[in-house]
């Protein structure tokens, strides 16, 4: 059934009725928090003082001088009429007049302009300066800043520069005033390409970036993803390290996580331990060694289910945090061309990092996989956090798919601060587990993520932890394993 | 050369000022420091702000952290408002020009094509007229957003920045009757892309 195609009248009815939800309660308060202490304004009535002392300055400069040459012409009249009395008068003005109304004689008038100017300028840019960087600074560290803001702020000359060769507006500009309510508008592009929204259709951008790694284009400053220097070499260096490096949510808050694994490394593992031999760390991937276990995540049928848990991570730091991700579609017809993403909230995030899943590097990750019925993955994050509210969003994570209708689906579920388990013990069994198989995997592997971790450590805490999963074989023979592990490291 | 002004100013907050209400005397109080000023100033714009965006980018949270980076451009920018157009006008045009930064960065944009119909693992199916209109108003986004530029800022700025024609005209230094021809067009343009994409 064709309709039939719609008029003037329709279009702007449509474009009319187009509806927006109210915003977010909290949005006002936040709008409000930043508003900042301090602005900076281009201020006529200051622009006028510095032009007012520097004509005063001249007004005063010029009347010493004008003293001074009538002095010196006075003087010379006087010897010239050979009044042999005024030589000790000279002499005696020389030397009793102040030192400053007698240098401008020789010198000239400029210097005590310049002095007049300097002060002016100093007074102005003392206050000035350290004011446009506490503006600049708090608006980059600001809690809630989101990850633009922050970025501008530390933004480096290159990319701005990278950003006008390519014609974009520069955002800079706007911060620093050049936005005029009459300006001419900022350069924009002819049209943005829209792409069909077929479900054949290439990911959307969080998928290009895989996950825990970094873009070369980005490293290289070739597009605006703003960062120091510092910043980009640390991260071609994580980057040259193999995968799995923290990645600054500020800088690149989307990560993408591949929706099937492999299985082998848990065989592979097992059986070197059995022989007594540590396996080899090159074959181990930690992401099939996490998914080995069943975590008991269902979905019921045709559809797909999401969800996500955190809590402090056995091992790091104070602020170090583990989260899980539980991905599980039911029985029935599977669901196609699905992608999952995580997008961090910045201000919340500091760092992230995707356990595992080096080996699909530019592959698994980001590409769309079609997710068998009663498929369950468990994906693992290592987190670091900022001290930040209870209430605040971590993480918002995605799984696109399209349905058995053709549909096209995103399912979404949000872990909020307060959705963190407050201690490791707290936390599920479930993230419990995952979390100690990733951490043992990236020991047996060498992962500079493992370092200072104790074979017996983690042997002590999944012998706790088996605890809940009596009756699992698989977590039973993951105690006996982790033993082994224990008497082969240390 | 720059003025700072610290919030509250010594004659806010000394109380010999009536509070504005006014858009352009709320604007000139904030200038002379009156942090109140700004948080009237903010309560009384943010809405449009936040729909427009929505409506842009057709996500919420986006369209909150773009509302939240729009003000802070716009205080940043503040003392380069002259108050020749309104300050609603040169907020939409920040807000515009923010969305469009944004969708423009590789490594954060959201595509156009994005889907934002969401559910929630633990929902049923929605309703088949909610799919309906929510494909249809997604449609309707990705043709709009798929205009070319000036008919793009033109119909964003009227239909969903609340702008009216004078204000458009001002902004874009043309006549009104030049923004009623770019709306036709673009109500050409859009006929056709709806039609495209709905049938």
């Amino acid at each position: 059934m064709t309709r039939p195609k719609l008029n003037e009248q329709e279009i702007e009815r449509k474009l009319r009725s187009a509806s927006a939800p109210h915003p977010p309660s909290h949005l006002l308060d936040r709008l409000k928090a930043d508003i900042p202490e301090r602005m900076m304004f281009s201020s006529p009535a200051l622009e006028r003082r510095p032009q007012r002392l520097w004509r005063n300055s001249w007004a005063v400069a010029a009347s010493v001088l004008a003293l001074a040459g009538m002095s010196y012409v006075v003087v010379r009249t006087m010897e010239s009429a050979g009044v042999t009395e005024s030589a000790p008068f000279a002499a005696r003005t020389a030397a009793e007049a102040p030192a400053p109304d007698a240098a401008p004689a020789a010198a000239p008038p400029a210097p005590m302009m310049d002095r007049s100017e300097r002060a002016v300028d100093a007074a102005v840019e003392s206050q000035r300066a350290p004011q446009a960087k506490s503006f600049d600074r708090a608006r980059a560290e600001r809690p809630g800043a989101t990850p633009a803001a922050a970025k501008q702020a530390s933004r480096p000359v290159q990319s701005l520069a990278a950003e006008s060769l390519r014609g974009e507006p520069v955002a800079g500009a706007v911060a620093g005033g050049a936005l005029a309510d009459t300006g001419p508008p900022p350069p924009v592009a002819e049209a943005i390409t829209v792409t069909s929204a077929a479900p054949a259709a290439p990911p959307p951008p969080p998928a290009a970036t895989p996950p825990g790694r970094v873009q070369t284009a980005e490293a290289s400053g070739a597009y605006a993803a703003p960062q120091s220097q510092a910043r980009i070499a640390r991260k071609v260096e994580a980057k040259s390290g193999g995968g799995g490096a923290f990645v600054e949510a500020a800088a690149d808050p989307s990560s993408t996580f591949g929706l099937r694994v492999g299985g082998d490394s848990w065989a592979a593992v097992r059986a070197a331990l059995l022989r007594d031999r540590l396996p080899e760390g090159g074959g181990i991937r930690e992401e099939e060694i996490i998914n080995h276990f069943d975590y008991g995540d269902e979905a019921d049928r045709g559809r797909v289910s999401v969800a996500a848990e955190g809590a402090p991570a056995p091992f790091g730091g104070a602020r170090q945090y583990v989260m899980r991700i539980a991905v599980s579609s039911g029985a029935g017809r599977p669901a196609s061309g699905a992608l999952g993403y995580v997008r961090f909230n910045p201000d919340v995030v500091e760092s992230y990092r995707l356990v595992g899943y080096e080996r699909a590097a530019g592959a698994a990750e980001g590409a769309r996989v079609d997710l068998p019925p009663n498929h369950r993955l468990t994906v693992l994050y290592e987190l670091r956090l900022a001290a930040s509210p209870a209430g605040q969003k971590v993480a918002t994570v995605h799984l696109e798919y399209t349905d058995a209708a053709k549909r096209n689906m995103v399912v979404t579920t949000d872990l909020s601060r307060s959705g963190f388990a407050s201690t490791w013990a707290a936390a599920s069994p479930s993230l419990r587990l995952a979390s100690l198989a990733g951490k043992w995997a990236e020991l047996l592997k060498g992962s500079p993520f493992a370092r200072g971790v104790q074979p017996r450590e983690i042997m002590a805490r999944v012998q706790q932890l088996s605890g809940d999963f009596a009756g699992d074989t698989e977590v039973a023979d993951f105690v006996a394993l982790t033993a082994a592990t224990v008497r082969l490291m240390e | 050369v720059t003025s700072i002004v610290r919030f509250p100013s010594a004659a806010v907050s000394r109380g010999q000022e009536d509070p504005p209400q006014d858009e352009s005397d709320l604007v000139q109080a904030v200038l002379r420091g009156d942090r109140d000023a700004a948080e009237r100033l903010v309560e009384i714009t943010y809405g449009t702000i936040y729909a427009s965006l929505y409506k842009l980018c057709g996500d919420g949270d986006l369209a909150s952290d773009l509302t939240q980076e729009t003000y802070r451009r716009a205080w940043a920018a503040l003392g380069g408002f002259g108050g020749r157009s309104k300050f609603s006008t040169w907020l939409y045009r920040i807000a515009y020009t923010t969305f469009l930064n944004h969708v423009r960065r590789p490594a954060r944009v959201v595509a156009m094509d994005e889907k934002t119909e969401k559910t929630t693992a633990d929902d049923s199916a929605p309703a088949d007229e909610l799919l309906e209109a929510r494909e249809e108003s997604e449609a309707l986004r990705r043709a709009v957003i798929g205009l070319p530029e000036e008919l793009r800022l033109t119909v964003t700025a009227h239909f969903w920045g609340g702008l009216d024609v004078a204000e458009i005209a001002r902004m874009e230094s043309i006549t009104g009757a030049g923004v009623r021809k770019r709306l036709r067009k673009a109500f050409a343009l859009l006929a056709v892309a709806l039609d495209e994409e709905l049938t």
